[in-house]
């Protein structure tokens, strides 16, 4: 009866910059979705770093294991143990003193030639916007079927994690086009 | 009421704002192993008790990450 998800096929939850949610009710919200047994992941995309020490300081440190932030905020992976370091491409490098066998890092790609230039350091890539955006009218899906299925087909053993537009419905979709795993940000609602 | 269940729509013979635990329940689905998103929402299972569920409203059911 539950929808399944192949084995270690991710689940990722992005927090929405414009959250109406105060830092007390977000944070209680990032652990709710965490301990309800969906998703593996968190990133944090934050506006700052002292919004990203706030909500870290109200998160339990049981959880930040499975928490990423984003690298306008990155330098914070100083002061707490999290999972890892995202990258995007209006700042592709980790930040200075970054310790890769301490937490992992991604990235965000947006075409074909952004997927066939990754490389190894990275455990998972986002690839958008895979269908249309939730959470930003006017985003619209940027890929048609052939070219998805292209994309796919020739980027073996790069775990490309689908954003845009993403619902919790989708999951057989995504991971039987050959997807590692979705990533949800407007259905997330934190 | 109708509502939907991982993308089938379902009729409950109930009372309208019946809770997350009983249509589990009706609907056989286990208590352990399973991820549970109330609109998308994520419910967890201290809560299921305690959640309504309204005519419209959509559940969708998940394996669980770790066994639950």
């Amino acid at each position: 009866m539950a929808v399944e998800r192949p084995e270690g096929f991710l689940l990722i939850a992005i927090t929405n910059r414009d959250t109406p949610l105060p830092p007390r009710e977000r944070a209680e919200a990032i652990c709710r979705l965490l301990e309800g047994n969906i998703y593996d992941r968190v990133h944090l995309r934050l506006n700052s770093q002292d919004e990203c020490l706030e909500l870290l300081s109200l998160i339990p440190s049981a959880l930040h294991g499975r928490i990423s932030v984003h690298n306008s905020t990155a330098g914070i992976v100083k002061l707490f143990p999290l999972a890892g370091v995202h990258l995007t491409g209006n700042s592709p490098l980790p930040p200075v003193g970054f310790d890769a066998t301490k937490t992992s890092l991604s990235i965000s790609c947006h075409s074909a030639a952004d997927v066939d230039g990754l490389t190894h350091e990275f455990s998972y890539a986002f690839l958008s916007p895979i269908c249309d955006s939730i959470s930003k009218p006017g985003y619209h899906a940027a890929f048609r079927p052939e070219e998805l299925r292209r994309i796919l087909r020739n980027s073996p053993g790069k775990r490309l994690v689908a954003l845009g537009g993403m619902t919790l419905d989708k999951i057989p979709t995504i991971a039987a086009a050959g997807f590692a795993g979705m990533a949800l940000l407007g259905a997330a609602k934190i | 009421m109708n509502i939907t269940l991982n993308n089938q729509v379902i009729s409950i013979d109930d009372a309208p704002g019946m809770s997350l635990a009983h249509i589990l329940e009706l609907q056989k689905i286990p208590q352990r192993g399973v991820g549970v998103a109330l609109n998308n929402k994520v419910v967890p299972h201290q809560d299921w008790s305690s959640t309504s569920v309204h005519e419209g409203d959509s559940i969708t059911v998940i394996r669980a990450i770790c066994g639950g």
